[in-house]
């Protein structure tokens, strides 16, 4: 790997398209930045033998040849693993929605739902509020003989009673 | 390079190492983690090269999954934990005294400077300035098209450039 950095980077930058062009103090700073970073990590990285060391004894006694395909453990219970538990929640969810404990569905021998009232029969809940006095009086046409309502608690006239008008006559 | 994977590993062992490090924010510790399960996949047959791309362009997308998976594992085992109720998220740690004697003062303004950029920027200018990589190479490792890594490259440059020069004027 070659320590300067500045040919790809290059590269980089010219292949920037769209967007301000390549700036060369600001790419050599960078590259030399790169540079210095590069240096000391590459002294302070791990050998690579510590390193592939403990990653045999991680592997334990599973290691396996390169390119070799993995086996059924690795490779494919985990897909199956994961369809299974994805059927297992599905089925679970399908029992409880079509569970008749969960009252999501009417219990048999239940009453019928009431029938909704007719619009014509709906009464508004502030209908008493347009009842005046004296409404009544004009609720149909007028007729000789009946006593109105009005003066029906008074006895007025009615023939025979106390305050009527026809006793006089 | 030869075709046995072990010798291609250790031919590659210090480019490796370096690339694990910018991918795990310079955690040394998880970086060998990282690497340690790259070299076992690698070895045990489970990532195999298909050709598909120059080996060591493979190696590092292998490596750049690795340390995904990682800390996507370390998040959901801080879900369960109390830690997460308290919000401590872990923290890159700081970098031992030993290598900041052993480093340059450019260096180390570098590496905070790219400390601070979105991960994907770091990545990139990584690839292409450390790794010697292409920006077309840099979007296979990281399995993002040319097009964004081209963008992640040049915003990057840019914040950097704006980094460095005010702890340049500090």
């Amino acid at each position: 790997m070659s320590a300067a950095g500045g040919g790809d980077a290059g590269r980089g930058a010219e292949g920037g398209g769209p967007g301000p062009g390549p700036r060369p103090d600001l790419d050599r700073e960078l590259r030399e930045g790169f540079a210095a970073l590069r240096r000391q990590e590459k002294a302070a990285a791990p050998g690579f033998s510590t390193l592939a060391q403990r990653t045999g004894e991680r592997a334990g006694g599973r290691s396996r040849q390169p390119g070799e395909r993995g086996t059924w453990g690795t490779r494919r219970v985990r897909p199956l693993a994961i369809a299974a538990a994805t059927a297992a929640v599905a089925g679970a969810a399908l029992v409880l929605v079509t569970s008749p404990w969960l009252g999501t569905h009417a219990p048999s021998g239940a009453s019928s739902p009431r029938p909704l009232p007719s619009i014509t029969a709906w009464r508004p809940a502030t209908d008493f509020l347009l009842r005046t006095p004296g409404r009544e009086i004009l609720a149909g046409p007028p007729a000789f003989g009946r006593a109105s309502s009005i003066g029906a608690g008074l006895g007025i006239g009615r023939p025979g009673r106390p305050g009527s008008t026809d006793g006089d006559r | 390079m030869s075709d046995d994977p072990a010798q291609q590993l250790e031919e590659l062992h210090p480019a490796s190492f370096g690339w694990a490090l910018a991918c795990c924010r310079w955690d040394r510790e998880e970086a060998e983690e990282v690497l340690q399960t790259t070299y076992l996949k690698v070895l045990d047959g489970r990532a195999r090269f298909a050709d598909r791309s120059s080996f060591r362009t493979w190696l590092f997308a292998v490596i750049h999954r690795t340390a995904a998976e990682r800390r996507r594992g370390q998040w959901f085992r801080l879900l369960a934990t109390t830690r997460w109720l308290n919000g401590r998220v872990r923290e890159a740690p700081a970098p031992s005294p030993e290598a900041l004697a052993g480093a340059s003062e450019d260096a180390l303004a570098l590496r905070q400077a790219l400390r601070e950029l979105p991960a994907r920027q770091r990545e990139v200018l990584h690839l292409v300035f450390y790794q010697d990589l292409t920006v077309e190479a840099a979007a296979r490792v990281l399995g993002i098209s040319a097009g964004s890594a081209r963008t992640h490259y040049h915003r990057g440059k840019e914040t950097l450039r704006g980094t460095l020069a005010f702890r340049g004027r500090q």
